[in-house]
């Protein structure tokens, strides 16, 4: 599980599947709950499809990228940078989830939503982002990076 | 059932010994067991002294380390006496003999009857050579050293080794005797080791099987001059050897042992006209302490080749070989190996690689495998190596923690015997002939190796870290290799989660089969 493409590939799978279940499973949850004074619910949730994949899209791409990184021959010998690179993708994309919650707040700024949907919307970006990062490494990390991700 | 025994006469014996005891660690030697015995009169020779030592160290570390089943370092069982019960034979009991003394040369000239041995002995030797202290070794007069040697002590030790391991079937014990065709000790020894009474066919051995078979194949290695030294006498000896005698000595001797016929089966004749210089001069005692040298390797090959033969038929013809160098290189394809030309290939990659590992396994547990032990457990934890060997750790059980106190012996034992390992080696080679393991690889500059006055010499080695490609290239002329990266790959990959094994042993496993895999990938860059 821990060798590439099959991490690459697991890690992808991963990523749609939780999009698929916040995106289209859940869309309705998402999208029929917040009172909206203009937009309708299929609207909202074409945004928050849009949204919602680019969180994913970029939480597959990090873990991506720590794979390729973790399996550079000299990651292993400089576990004190591996660990610093992780902590900083982990933050940018907790980040990223902050950020795209704005843009969600920005876009839906005169439908009067209630705030706690900005909160839940804040939740699932930070799933398909920062949590999806974590559990991915926690699972699929090269060999030598393994004991990086937090927790372990 | 075969039993070796491998004789080692003289300084030149004392090194030879020591390059056989090295291949031995490095798993070069045979999987049975080999019966250790020196010869040397100088005590606190410092070529003896050293190989003492060396010895001292194998037996320990051998006895202490839990090596797994296919891990050939220290397979071969080096054998002394237990207790009190030497290994070498001094040959004098007490100090500042001479050979005055030794004849009772007073006592003769001093009564009518016996007067004519006293004017034998005049006859025979000067007064300097009567007059000389022997403590020190014969100083390139074997013919003192013949006189001395001519009783050995077979009931005693080491002798008596001899006696206690003799195997019953004919030509199962193996002995190989080496020494110095040129100097003192080795020139009076090897003959007197070979005459037939003493070892092949002597009764007190019980070595006979009826008319002309013994129990004994009796192997021998006369080590032909090989080096240099300056000869700077400042002590105002008055007598000693110089490298300007090594020529005339060898060529009597070789007269002599042709005229003479030993009982010796087979011969090997080792020697070099490079004349390395290996270290200043010294009548003997702790200042002779020479730099190790290519033949001395050479030496001990022949030995393994001795006890690795087929079993010989009975009443063979006596088997003599020679080896020379068809380059002005040594290197890895110049060495003698083996008398199977069949096999050469074979052989000449097991020791290559029994070497290489070795060294690699010194050097990496040295600098790798020390840091990371003085590293704290939360820390080191984060290497998967290390997390998957040591998933039990438990900080106060020895078993479960690598670095506990009770396991630091073994730990010093391990880096010690890497020291001299890897110090031995790299002092192989001399750069311009010899080109085995690369010293500039493993070492710091030779200045920085130099010794401050009064301490133990220690040697430091680069920093693997710091000098990633290094460890590709440990075999001279290697130009490409695999980098430390690489080990660190094959280190993580090395990790033992058996649960059985004690942490301390699991440590040293570890760094061995990382150094095994690494060497095996590397060597298919070449």
């Amino acid at each position: 599980m821990r060798s590439s493409p099959i991490n690459y590939l697991a890690t992808v799978v991963m990523g749609g599947v939780l999009w698929a279940v916040f995106a289209i499973f859940m869309a309705a949850t998402f999208t029929e709950g917040p009172s909206l004074a203009v937009k309708s619910p299929e609207e909202l949730a074409d945004v928050l499809r849009a949204v919602f994949g680019i969180a994913a899209l970029l939480g597959i791409v990090n873990a991506c990228y720590w794979y390729y990184y973790g399996d550079q021959p000299a990651t292993a010998t400089n576990l004190g940078a591996a660990k610093s690179k992780y902590t900083q993708l982990f933050l940018g994309l907790a980040t990223t989830a902050i950020t795209l919650t704005a843009v969600l707040w920005y876009l839906n700024r005169a439908e009067g939503m209630e705030s706690k949907w900005f909160g839940i919307y804040f939740g699932v970006n930070l799933v398909l982002t920062a949590v999806l990062f974590w559990v991915a490494t926690f699972v699929f990390s090269p060999r030598a990076v393994e004991n990086v991700p937090y927790g372990k | 059932m075969q039993e070796n025994f491998l004789i080692g006469i003289g300084g030149t014996g004392s090194r030879v010994l020591e390059a056989f005891i090295h291949c031995c660690a490095a798993g070069y030697g045979p999987t049975g067991k080999v019966h250790i015995l020196l010869i040397d009169p100088d005590r606190g020779n410092g070529n003896l002294t050293r190989t003492k030592t060396l010895l001292q160290q194998y037996r320990t570390l051998r006895k202490s380390f839990k090596r797994e089943d296919a891990n050939r370092a220290f397979q071969t069982d080096l054998v002394i006496p237990e207790g009190e019960g030497q290994f070498i034979w001094s040959i004098f009991k007490e100090t500042d003999q001479t050979l005055a003394k030794y004849i009772g040369y007073d006592n003769l000239k001093g009564s009518d009857e016996s007067r004519p041995l006293a004017d034998v002995a005049d006859l025979l030797f000067t007064q300097l050579e009567l007059g000389t202290a022997l403590n020190e070794g014969f100083r390139g007069h074997p013919s003192i050293g013949a006189v001395v040697m001519a009783n050995l002590p077979i009931d005693e030790y080491p002798f008596k080794m001899l006696k206690d391991n003799m195997p019953q079937g004919a030509n199962e014990a193996r002995v190989f005797v080496v020494g110095s065709i040129f100097g003192g000790t080795g020139a009076a020894g090897f003959p007197t080791l070979g005459a037939e009474e003493v070892l092949k066919f002597n009764p007190e051995l019980q070595t006979m099987l009826g008319e002309n078979r013994s129990k004994v194949l009796l192997g021998g290695a006369l080590v032909l001059p090989y080096f240099h030294f300056k000869v700077d006498n400042t002590k105002d000896e008055k007598m000693f050897v110089t490298p300007l005698d090594f020529p005339v000595a060898t060529k009597a001797a070789l007269h002599y042992y042709n005229d003479k016929q030993l009982a010796f089966d087979q011969y090997y004749f080792i020697g070099d006209s490079l004349g390395q210089e290996v270290g200043n001069f010294s009548t003997g005692n702790a200042s002779q302490e020479n730099r190790p040298h290519y033949v001395e390797l050479a030496s001990a090959l022949a030995a393994f080749d001795f006890f690795g033969q087929d079993i010989p038929k009975e009443g063979a013809e006596k088997n003599y070989f020679i080896a020379s160098r068809e380059t002005p290189q040594v290197n890895w394809d110049e060495l003698p190996l083996t008398r199977y030309s069949d096999r050469l290939a074979e052989r000449r990659a097991e020791f290559r690689d029994a070497l290489t590992e070795f060294a690699l396994f010194s050097y990496t547990y040295l600098t790798v495998g020390r840091k990371y032990l003085k590293m704290r457990h939360k820390d080191a934890r984060d290497y998967p190596w290390y997390k998957d060997s040591f998933a039990t750790y438990q900080e106060s059980n020895p078993k479960d923690n690598p670095a506990h106190g009770d396991n630091a012996v073994l730990h010093e034992l391990a880096a010690s015997y890497g020291q001299l390992f890897l110090k031995w080696v790299t002092d192989l080679d001399d750069r311009e002939h010899v080109q085995l393991i690369d010293r500039e690889m493993l070492l710091e500059a030779a200045a920085a190796n130099a010794p401050a006055a009064g301490t133990k010499p220690e040697l430091r080695l680069k920093d693997p870290e710091q000098h990633r490609e290094n460890l590709g290239r440990l075999r001279r002329g290697q130009v490409t290799g695999k980098n430390y990266d690489h080990y660190f790959a094959n280190l993580n990959a090395s990790f033992i989660a058996d649960g059985t094994q004690h942490a301390a042993h699991k440590y040293l496993n570890i760094f061995y089969r990382a150094a095994r895999a690494f060497n095996q990938a590397n060597a298919a860059l070449r």
